[in-house]
């Protein structure tokens, strides 16, 4: 199972944010679009960061009563881990526990791809199981 | 040799069975340097440190965010915390609370024996126990190869 598999199923679109935004526009976009994170990009095409509700929510801890007016850039992350469509979904499983970390945004060919969660990893993992168990029942089933 | 489905209280063990938790009455602020401090992604409410009276996320503080304002900081974790706590038990199988979380899209849960809690068991955990069920049986088919060759 590769990522290509999970961004076939829930499509390329990538929410986004610019980094002059505020913590206050970020809060609103990540409630109204109910994601955990926002791909920051000035231009709409390149991978300037990422801000999560993690960081949001650290951010709190470090501005206090100001945090609703600070900038996104200064609370993005700004090396953001990526992985390509070819990856296997296992390895992504391995980055997100390893590095605790939720959003991995996809990069093909220098171009964002897509996004893809835990939550899509957990969800696919579901799927394998039924299909699986689903392909033991007609083995059972042939067996008889 | 390993189970063919592991259980919730099989991650608990391998965790550990301290539980943190934090006061209704404690603030925002408070619970933003928890969260960062003890790297989680959610604490359980309680007043006791047994019962769960309710959970509180990274997401209901980044959510909040939007509507609160300069205010955020200073409220109470009891007025933005989940009161109805979705909760799993340590002999639920780990399939099963991986549907749940999925289900209601939620990324944390309580394991309580009835009223008492045990522990939370979250997204990454089940990842983990995941990635370690796929590391031992490639080891047995790898063992399996290495025989029969």
């Amino acid at each position: 199972m590769l990522v290509s598999d999970i961004l076939k199923s829930k499509g390329a679109s990538v929410k986004m944010i610019r980094s002059d935004d505020s913590a206050m526009v970020c809060a609103q976009r990540l409630s109204a679009e109910r994601v955990g994170a926002l791909v920051v990009s000035d231009n709409g095409r390149s991978l300037d960061g990422i801000i999560s509700e993690r960081d949001i929510a650290y951010g709190l801890a470090k501005h206090g009563p100001g945090l609703h007016a600070v900038p996104v850039r200064d609370l993005m992350t700004k090396a953001v881990i990526t992985s390509g469509p070819r990856e296997s979904i296992v390895q992504v499983m391995r980055v997100m526990t390893q590095r605790r970390i939720r959003h991995l945004p996809i990069v093909d060919n220098d171009r964002l791809a897509g996004i893809v969660t835990s939550g899509d990893v957990l969800k696919h993992r579901l799927e394998e199981v039924q299909l699986e168990a689903n392909v033991l029942r007609d083995a059972v089933i042939a067996a008889r | 040799m390993k189970k063919a489905s592991s259980k919730v209280a099989d991650v608990l063990e391998q965790k550990g069975d301290s539980v943190s938790t934090i006061q209704p009455t404690d603030t925002i602020a408070t619970l933003s340097r928890r969260l960062r401090d003890e790297q989680v992604g959610a604490l359980i409410v309680s007043a006791d440190g047994r019962s769960v009276d309710g959970i509180i996320s990274e997401r209901d503080v980044a959510y909040a965010l939007a509507t609160h304002l300069g205010e955020l900081h200073s409220m109470p974790v009891s007025a933005l915390m989940t009161k109805t706590v979705i909760s799993c038990a340590p002999t639920d199988k780990i399939s099963d609370a991986a549907k749940v979380l999925r289900e209601n899209r939620i990324r944390h849960l309580p394991v309580t024996d009835g009223k008492t809690l045990l522990g939370v068991i979250g997204m990454r955990d089940i990842l983990i126990q995941r990635l370690d069920d796929i590391r031992h049986s490639t080891k047995k088919v790898t063992h399996l190869v290495n025989t029969n060759a």
